[in-house]
């Protein structure tokens, strides 16, 4: 995805949680974006890896309001006595639907070149601070990626138990962390001053390319306008 | 014309000693700075590309008609001057998804994307041999790949200085002497070209000045080896264990990567006990990524691996989920010692927490590296070199049969790397076989098994 198209969707995506009154517009906008996202990819692993990631994170998020927050009245009991709590229900459901379009744009994000956001930034002619802080904090995180595997088959290769069984997992994560970030630590000095020898920040970056939109651009635009459209329907009705 | 007045560092017991002093280096010609670990070479090397360093060096440097080199405009010192860190992966910025692109952002940061600039990155390019890797993501490099295309990144734009910090040591030993000339052909005359070095390189006597560093302080720890490696005659793994049979067995290795175009095998090896086995090769031959498969890092898409464990009877690779289980067949070294490390002190990343024979055994381990005086210091707090030695203790105390180590001596001086060479002969004299890999020649010497590669094939 482009950056333009990218920037576009987190816009839409903002107006929608903070614009969207109704849990109804909101499960609209979500399911217009996500039909958006299954047209958009030519394989559905990203679509499904953004899924997996929201039902591990937001599922028990709705159960916790559903289940457990005394905020809200019993509204019956069901298997023996487990409380459901109707108005908590709704509310989840709302934090999850929030859950669902702030998936959408970092899965939209994950998709952007980094090279094009680069190009992106310089020819906007922003502060030469902003488009550094910018394409290197998604360089970093690239770096990390890599960074955490590297490690994790380092640690692996020293006998350290990192799988198959979940808590073999779970008693792992300090031995891929820990190095991973005192790593990044060390590395960013050097990295620094590698970078700074070969004039990063010195003066402002010369564009290559200019900023244009595409018809694919165009295309996301529309789906995302049509999005917000039908959830603003959903609120009138 | 760069003038060094003076270069000082700060001592332990918090005086400024001088290191060295009026040295003039005309243009054209070469510097070489020695020393052994932790004696300040990156922040000397830092501080003649004008860069800032730690604040235990400082050092008073004047480029001709520019004045202070600490003092130029950041914009004018980036154009004058160029620094290779000792990791060749710090040089690209990660800002693109390809070598080219990490070109492209070279002339975009410095403003210059004239034609002019566009044929000095070309001329670069093919005076080291890139052209083929252009287009591939620059962090997906072998370790020697990395190198020509960190220097080519900082060399494109003719700087006046240009310094490379212990740059060398994962150079196949055909590219070290090319890197060079293609430097010296590349850059104008009139550049001064100046190398850091752990221990002093073989073209030493090309270098028009030579600063060696003492050492920080002269530690009890410090083990002097005499180190037979050279001297002795060849001898066979036989002359190490009375049983030689056979340890690990590969059959028909094959491995392919997902997104380069590049194909390991089918590779047949076995190595015996006391063997030491040198992965030999240019770089990017895919040294790495066999030790890796035959560590059970990355899984082969054909063909088998056998170890013997320590019962006698051979095991194969085990299911998925359990590789972690293969270290203690086949021990893996990494060379960043940084992704192995992660314990609060070093004694507990040696496991010298109890007082079990093992232990004792550990702990004269560790004191033969020299490692006794930091055992209780974060290993995230030590030098490179230091950290180095940390894992390869660990690898060698595991009891697996079989280590692999990638580029065990590179970053350490001759001391410590004469001590890794006498570890790794007792290693195999208790029944061990090693296999490294390594463009140095001092740790191959003359017992050690040969296996060539050049394009994923076994031809030596």
């Amino acid at each position: 995805m482009s950056p333009l198209s990218a920037a576009l969707s987190t816009l839409v995506s903002a107006c929608a949680i903070l614009g969207c009154s109704s849990l109804l517009s909101r499960v609209v906008f979500a399911c217009v974006v996500l039909l958006w996202l299954v047209r958009r990819q030519s394989s559905f692993r990203p679509l499904f890896r953004a899924l997996r990631w929201f039902c591990v994170a937001g599922v028990p998020l709705f159960l916790m309001h559903t289940i457990a927050n005394t905020g809200f009245a019993i509204s019956a009991r069901v298997l023996g006595g487990i409380p459901i709590r109707m108005e908590g229900l709704l509310f989840g459901a709302s934090v999850l639907a929030n859950f669902m379009i702030i998936t959408f744009v970092a899965m939209a994000w994950s998709t952007v070149n980094r090279g094009n956001l680069f190009d992106a930034l310089v020819s906007l002619r922003l502060p030469i601070w902003v488009t550094i802080a910018g394409t290197q904090s998604v360089a970093t995180l690239y770096l990390v990626r890599r960074r955490a595997d590297a490690v994790f088959l380092a640690q692996r290769a020293r006998g350290i138990p990192v799988g198959p069984a979940l808590l073999a997992r779970i008693r792992a994560v300090p031995t891929v962390v820990l190095p991973v970030i005192t790593m990044t630590l060390v590395d960013a000095s050097g990295r620094a001053a590698a970078l700074a020898s070969r004039g990063l920040g010195a003066s402002r970056v010369a564009p290559l390319k200019r900023l244009s939109c595409s018809s694919d651009d165009v295309t996301n635009a529309i789906w995302l306008v049509a999005a917000a459209g039908l959830a603003a329907l959903a609120i009138q009705g | 014309m760069l003038k060094i007045n003076s270069i000082e560092r700060l001592e332990p017991d918090g005086d400024w000693s001088q290191l060295t002093s009026g040295i003039t280096l005309p243009g054209g010609s070469s510097l070489g700075v020695v020393g052994d670990c932790d004696t300040g070479k990156t922040d000397i090397g830092l501080l003649l590309s004008g860069l800032r360093a730690s604040g235990r060096i400082r050092a008073d440097i004047h480029l001709q008609n520019e004045g202070r080199l600490n003092d130029l405009r950041d914009l004018k010192r980036s154009r004058l001057t160029a620094f290779v860190p000792t990791d060749p992966y710090q040089c690209f910025s990660g800002m693109k998804e390809t070598l080219r692109g990490e070109f492209h952002v070279g002339m975009q940061i410095l403003g210059d994307v004239s034609r002019y600039a566009q044929e000095k990155v070309r001329k670069v390019v093919h005076a080291f041999e890139l052209e083929e890797f252009l287009d591939r993501d620059p962090f997906t490099l072998s370790g020697g790949e990395a190198v020509r295309a960190g220097v080519a990144l900082a060399a494109w734009k003719q700087p006046v200085v240009m310094v490379l910090d212990q740059t060398f040591e994962a150079l196949h030993k055909s590219w070290m002497r090319r890197l060079r000339s293609a430097l010296q052909e590349y850059l104008p005359p009139s550049a001064i070209i100046i190398e850091t070095h752990s221990r002093v390189p073989s073209w030493s006597a090309d270098w028009s000045h030579e600063i060696r560093l003492r050492p920080i302080r002269e530690t009890e720890m410090r083990v002097q080896v005499v180190d037979p490696c050279c001297t002795t005659a060849t001898s066979s793994a036989a002359d190490y264990v009375g049983d030689v049979s056979t340890v690990l067995e590969a059959d028909g290795l094959e491995f392919r990567y997902d997104r380069a175009p590049f194909s390991l095998g089918p590779i047949n090896l076995v190595v015996r006990t006391g063997e030491q086995w040198a992965l030999v090769g240019p770089n990017g031959a895919g040294k790495t990524t066999l030790a890796k498969c035959l560590a059970c890092i990355i899984r082969p898409v054909s063909g088998n691996i056998r170890v013997r464990d320590r019962y006698g009877k051979f095991q194969s690779l085990p299911a998925h989920g359990w590789e972690h289980l293969w270290a203690n067949r086949v021990r893996y070294a990494f060379q960043n010692p940084d992704e192995q490390l992660f314990r609060p002190t070093v004694r507990s990343e040696l496991g010298l927490t109890s007082t079990t024979a093992l232990s004792s055994k550990l702990l004269a381990l560790a004191t033969r590296l020299g490692l006794t005086a930091v055992l209780d210091s974060s290993p995230m707090s030590l030098a490179r070199p230091m950290k180095r030695l940390v894992t390869l203790c660990i690898a060698l105390g595991s009891g697996a049969p079989v280590l692999i180590l990638d580029e065990p001596t590179a970053l350490l001086d001759s001391n410590q790397a004469a001590l890794v060479r006498a570890e790794l002969r007792r290693f195999r004299r208790d029944g061990g076989a090693v296999i490294v890999i390594t463009h140095d020649e001092t740790i191959i010497g003359r017992d050690s098994r040969r296996l060539e590669m050049r394009s994923g094939q076994r031809v030596g």
